[in-house]
């Protein structure tokens, strides 16, 4: 069934539809939330928030963009909006501990992405803690286009930028962790 | 030389190493978790009302602290009030007799 149809069905208020859009993009949401997020736990607490923001914004959904253009803004947005977030409870760390909130880290040491090949596990650990260095739209970019495989087509509809931009994002992006890898191979080796 | 040639080639290595990254899956209860989110309401304003006590409780602090000590300023004007008026009583109450002395 195509994605169009499912949206309207959800918006019709099909509960099964909300399921199948859900069973369609999960691994996605989950995918791109892990590459920025670098933490399973907050990944899996923003693939929730994104299908909970689609289900009540889906009325808003006009059709301008493809439905998985829409959905990998939402789950940009909403990493970012936890990375935020996560920044601002360690502000009020202070507080937090006062009132008996757990603070979590944002991103663990040395993260492990599950789909890496595990020859490449140690190498990716420190591709993924430069990577955490990028400025958002860089390391959306790159997120997007290295770990979720994405062209730069699709990168421009969902970064609502053009293609030449997203090229030298990209560029930008790779030039950035050049440095930051060359550093930390001069401190290491 | 040789120590930057190797610096590159490790360099390369490690931006080559996402390269053919499997996707990563989500956990399939996440999907009972969402319908549960979505069951209850959003309780986005828990945060906002812990803030707007903990000022809340801070300020009813500070009032109660100024209060107490205002209260103890007075008491000590009140107390150097006091013993003014003893002295000055006490001072006339000289006079009277020197006056009376006088009559005498």
């Amino acid at each position: 069934m195509p994605d169009s149809d499912i949206i309207e069905q959800i918006k019709s208020g099909d509960s099964a539809a909300f399921r199948c859009l859900f069973e369609e993009y999960k691994d996605r949401v989950y995918n791109t939330s892990l590459g920025i997020l670098q933490n399973v736990s907050d990944a899996e607490d923003t693939v929730q928030d994104v299908f909970v923001e689609i289900f009540n914004s889906i009325g808003k959904f006009r059709g301008d963009s493809s439905p998985g253009t829409w959905i990998y803004r939402i789950t940009l947005n909403k990493c970012f909006e936890h990375i935020r977030k996560s920044k601002r409870k360690k502000r009020f760390g202070f507080m937090e501990s006062i009132f008996g909130e757990k603070s979590e880290s944002l991103n663990l040491p040395d993260f492990n992405h599950p789909g890496v090949i595990m020859e490449n596990k140690e190498r990716s650990a420190v591709l993924f803690r430069a990577v955490d260095k990028l400025n958002d739209s860089q390391k959306s970019a790159f997120v997007l286009s290295k770990i979720e495989g994405l062209s730069v087509k699709e990168i421009s509809s969902i970064m609502n930028l053009t293609e030449s931009s997203v090229e030298s994002l990209l560029h930008r992006a790779k030039n950035n962790l050049k440095k930051l890898l060359s550093d930390y191979y001069n401190s290491g080796l | 030389m040789e120590r930057q040639n190797k610096i590159e080639d490790e360099v390369e290595k490690t931006l080559e190493s996402l390269d053919g990254i499997k996707r990563a899956e989500a956990n399939p209860f996440l999907f009972t978790r969402i319908e549960a989110r979505l069951e209850k309401p959003e309780n986005n304003g828990a945060h906002i009302i812990r803030y707007v006590l903990i000022a809340a409780v801070i300020l009813v602090l500070n009032v109660f602290s100024i209060l107490v000590y205002r209260s103890a300023s007075v008491d000590a004007g009140k107390s150097g009030q006091t013993e003014t008026i003893v002295q000055e009583f006490n001072s006339f109450e000289y006079n009277t007799e020197d006056i009376l002395n006088g009559y005498n």
